[in-house]
């Protein structure tokens, strides 16, 4: 856990959502398709926060700041899941890294 | 309902609904098969250019009803292999006629939450104008996620 938010938190680099895909709500979460992928993928809770936060650039610590300032968690926490789920975004292209 | 009861039935179809079944029925076949082998961002630029999901495509009625012949010859076909063609092969076989025919069309990719396990449901339906293409019985349920529209017809 703690390599993973070595790898983000050292990086000043912009992060973005990828433009080509839209996310449209569904019960409270967000769900999209991927078309470089041909899969589907949901978002969820705080997830749902980062997702709308990340139209425009932020660096990873911006985002954390903002996270951690709207929701009631500990920066360490915060930071851990911040990381965790830009992974997996990352992992499905869903972000773009600049 | 028997072979013979089906044979009787396709016979009693309009001749030029039956003169499309055999290349739609393979078609089917190789929508099949382009569906495991080929990536999808090939197949989606076959489908189209990317649309806002929920959008439409406007077609003159003479269009709407080409295109709805095609659906029903797609339809019909697609009830006749004896692998299961849902609604991607059928959307797949029906934008290739559809393109062939100059036919203004969207492919609509739609999610809907399963209320059994919470796990979510994908469908695709293709539309010219108001008229259902195919796979638009359940359409309405669906959350559209993702749109390809006809390139010589995109806004």
């Amino acid at each position: 856990m703690e390599q993973i938010e070595q790898a983000w938190a050292g990086n000043v680099r912009m992060i973005r959502r990828n433009p080509d895909l839209l996310a449209v709500e569904m019960d409270g979460d967000l769900v999209m398709m991927s078309v470089e992928r041909g899969e589907y993928f949901g978002v969820s809770g705080i997830g749902t926060r980062i997702w709308e936060l990340l139209e425009q650039p932020h660096s990873f610590d911006a985002l954390v700041d903002t996270l951690c300032s709207e929701y009631e968690v500990s920066d360490e926490t915060c930071r851990a899941d911040a990381a965790g789920f830009l992974d997996h975004l990352a992992a499905n292209a869903m972000i773009l890294v600049e | 309902m028997s072979l013979i009861g089906k044979v009787r039935l396709f016979a009693a179809k309009p001749s030029a609904m039956r003169l499309w079944f055999v290349p739609v029925w393979c078609l089917l076949g190789l929508a099949r098969i382009a569906k495991s082998m080929l990536p999808f961002p090939q197949i989606a630029g076959y489908l189209g250019t990317t649309a806002n999901p929920g959008a439409t495509v406007s077609a003159t009625p003479g269009q709407q009803a080409r295109a709805a012949r095609i659906g029903r010859t797609v339809r019909m076909a697609a009830r006749h292999t004896p692998w299961t063609s849902d609604c991607y092969p059928q959307a797949l076989a029906a934008v290739l006629i559809l393109r062939l025919s100059r036919l203004p069309y969207i492919v609509t990719f739609g999610l809907q939450r399963d209320e059994r396990d919470s796990d979510m449901l994908a469908h695709c339906w293709v539309t010219s104008g108001e008229t259902i293409v195919c796979g638009g019985a359940e359409s309405a349920v669906f959350r559209p996620v993702a749109a390809f529209i006809s390139r010589r017809h995109r806004p």
